[in-house]
């Protein structure tokens, strides 16, 4: 039902698919604004800012693809939208709005009723995330239970039908967690995710680990659910690459911000943040290895004391001293493309 | 492999500085006493007789899924767990010969890098503690000979000055620096060859390359070779001169490093790179071909082990096992594989 819109909005050519795009108002399954979260371990501790001023929109059936580093706070941010933050995490400022309605700041009981059902989660490492004693079958029910989705005797049956569709034999329910393989461990958790049939999913390295047989297996798997069941996606990744694929857009985080949002072929095409490029150019596509792969100099600021300006500046190349006297806050630059660069016309030029 | 009695095509006319003969490694399965006595004893066959040969300064990639052996091939090789069967040459001395003290000695020249760097390194010492431990092992306890080689082998990681290091604990270093504090312990040995057992796997892309290019710069400026075990065919392209690829404990094809990743003959090596998401999100998504169950190397099928999930298999290749044989290659490199749907390389003599 749902495979036409996903390859209109994919193939289009960026010129006439402005009204299409699923971002319009009437679509948008969750809205974020000027989200921010921060650790710390006591009230004297000066917080971490993982996730520092965020905005984006998901529309219903979108993918939505988040990349960056390891603790540019991406991770922070899925567990945000998911309200499962560990205890030294707090939402300090802004709106998570799902169907309208304001998740941000509800309280731990109703929480709950959005856990599974509303907005569901493969977390990173999921596979290892299984309780050893308890079978598989047993796991997967559990939400099915909370959340009394189906009648207590129908649930062995929808088990077994959610084991089917991410192409694990029925009998896998009988199974406990070290029985299977990683790739089937990955694909029972994702059976669980979509169990009661959630409106967002959120990926968080669904592929990391895992060999390539097995990702490709998974990333193929989450494309085709997502046609079947029509459920908006946030995947969160360091495989730039393997983003690419899944996603209508992609946003680009770094140091707790979004630095660049704009649709995947765009973004491949013509990023216009100097991170993104970088980024794009350490990829190595081994059809087509250059010759030099691209080394992103220096560290990422330290988020108890980022730095006044853009947080990338120290490690740019195209960086002057407004960028570290002011933040340059995220624009538009073309169709659907935003980026915080006050340079960012000579990024093509890096 | 099919033991030769003539040179194997990949030895050149100098010595090679490693070689390997039907190499093998079998385990036990421990079960129960009383299962034992019932039941015969199950063998896991880790490595199922590699036959190979590293030249001088090479970079060789052993590639392959999680469970095909090729860790357990990079320690067999280095004696680090014991080989069942088959020879291991390091510059004419058979390995397998040595005595307990006698191989001690010798490792100093044959020195592994383990892939976590976060689990590799006691949290308790500093840099300058984990770098003097295997000089201590191996009786280079001189102090001034002790900091020569540790500030050597920190200029050759490029982690500098090396005196801004030296105190630090792990946890102050990032997980580039901490992979390069695991190369730099190796070095302080003065080392002729290196396993290194997914050297960038755990690091994101940014710094990868960095890694990557520092393998390089040791073979150039240290002439050491390297046997490198990992699952990213990217990095092995763009590292190795020569990709070995590895199903269920045997090579199956092993060539130049460009020739294999172009034009793939054996079909798992095809599945393998099939698999791999290209970052262009205008081409599909990858996908294998195969399935992504990998089977246990205990019950072995009957001729080709790789007949089940291979998509071209036909009834001889259920019944007889292929031979290990030089196949025609676009690339003029010696290209070996084992299929029998591959023809084989005529040779001007036949």
């Amino acid at each position: 039902m749902d495979r036409q819109e996903g390859d209109r909005s994919r193939t289009q050519d960026m010129s006439t698919q402005t009204q299409e795009r699923p971002t319009d108002a009437a679509e948008t399954l969750l809205s974020v604004r000027n989200l921010s979260t921060y650790y710390s371990e006591d009230e004297a501790d000066v917080p971490v800012r993982a996730v520092d001023g965020v905005d984006f929109d998901i529309a219903r059936g979108e993918t939505y693809g988040l990349v960056g580093e390891s603790g540019c706070g991406k991770s922070t941010l899925g567990l945000s939208l998911i309200r499962a933050l560990p205890p030294q995490g707090d939402i300090v400022e802004g709106e998570i709005r799902f169907e309208g309605r304001e998740i941000g700041q509800l309280p731990k009981s109703e929480v709950k009723d959005v856990q599974w059902a509303d907005i569901s989660m493969i977390y990173q490492g999921a596979q290892n995330a299984f309780n050893p004693v308890k079978t598989v079958g047993a796991q997967i029910k559990e939400p099915l239970r909370v959340h009394d989705v189906v009648p207590e005797d129908e649930r062995e049956g929808r088990v077994r039908e959610l084991l089917e569709k991410v192409n694990l034999q029925p009998d896998v329910a009988e199974q406990y967690p070290h029985e299977l393989s990683g790739g089937m461990k990955q694909r029972a958790a994702i059976a669980m995710a979509i169990a009661c049939e959630p409106d967002l999913l959120i990926a968080d390295e669904p592929t990391t680990a895992l060999d390539v047989i097995v990702q490709a297996e998974v990333l193929n798997m989450l494309q085709r659910l997502q046609d079947d069941l029509d459920f908006g996606m946030l995947v969160i990744s360091h495989n730039l690459a393997a983003i690419m694929k899944l996603s209508d857009r992609i946003g680009v985080m770094y140091g707790g911000k979004i630095v660049e949002s704009a649709p995947a072929e765009t973004l491949y095409d013509a990023p216009k943040h100097p991170y993104t490029a970088l980024l794009l150019r350490s990829l190595i596509d081994p059809r087509r290895p250059p010759d030099q792969v691209e080394t992103i100099e220096g560290t990422p600021p330290d988020l108890r004391d980022p730095p006044t300006g853009c947080r990338f500046a120290e490690r740019c190349a195209l960086a002057t001293q407004e960028c570290r006297d002011g933040e340059p806050p995220l624009e538009s630059v073309g169709e659907a493309h935003e980026t915080a660069c006050f340079h960012h016309e000579e990024v093509s030029e890096l | 492999m099919s033991s030769e009695s003539t040179a194997t095509p990949t030895e050149r006319s100098e010595e090679p500085i490693l070689e390997i003969r039907n190499l093998e490694k079998h385990y036990i399965k421990s079960t129960g006493w009383l299962e034992s006595l019932f039941a015969d004893e199950e063998r896991v066959r880790a490595v199922d007789g590699v036959s190979l040969s590293i030249e001088e300064g090479e970079i060789f990639s052993v590639v392959g899924e999680s469970g095909c052996g090729k860790t357990t091939l990079g320690k067999t090789l280095l004696r680090v767990i014991e080989p069942t069967a088959g020879e291991i040459r390091f510059k004419g001395t058979d390995l397998a010969s040595l005595s307990g003290s006698e191989m001690q000695e010798m490792r100093q020249h044959l020195q592994i890098v383990y892939q976590d760097p976060f689990e590799a390194l006691n949290p308790k010492r500093t840099v300058r503690g984990l770098l003097r431990q295997p000089m201590e092992i191996h009786g280079i306890t001189d102090d001034e000979e002790q900091d020569d080689r540790i500030h050597r082998a920190l200029e050759d990681v490029n982690l500098l000055p090396a005196a801004d290091f030296l105190d630090r604990y792990p946890e102050e270093l990032s997980g580039g620096q901490l992979q390069r504090v695991l190369f730099a312990r190796a070095l302080v040995l003065d080392p002729e060859f290196i396993v290194a057992d997914e050297p960038s796997s755990m690091l994101d892309a940014s710094v990868r390359a960095r890694v990557l290019d520092l393998i390089d710069e040791l073979r150039e400026e240290r002439n050491i070779s390297f046997f490198i075990i990992t699952h990213d065919i990217g990095a092995a392209r763009y590292l190795s001169d020569r990709i070995g690829v590895m199903y269920l404990g045997r090579l199956v094809e092993m060539g130049a490093a460009d020739g294999i990743v172009d034009d793939p003959k054996h079909p798992y090596s095809k599945a393998l790179i099939d698999s791999i998401p290209s970052p262009d999100p205008r081409e599909p998504l990858g996908s294998s071909g195969i399935g992504s169950e990998v089977p246990e190397p205990v019950d072995l099928p009957s001729g080709c082990r790789f007949h089940p999930r291979c998509p071209i298999a036909t009834e001889h290749c259920t019944e007889v096992d292929p031979e290990w044989r030089e196949v025609p290659s676009a690339d003029d490199a010696v290209r070996m594989t084992e299929c029998h749907e591959v023809e084989p390389k005529q040779t001007p003599s036949e």
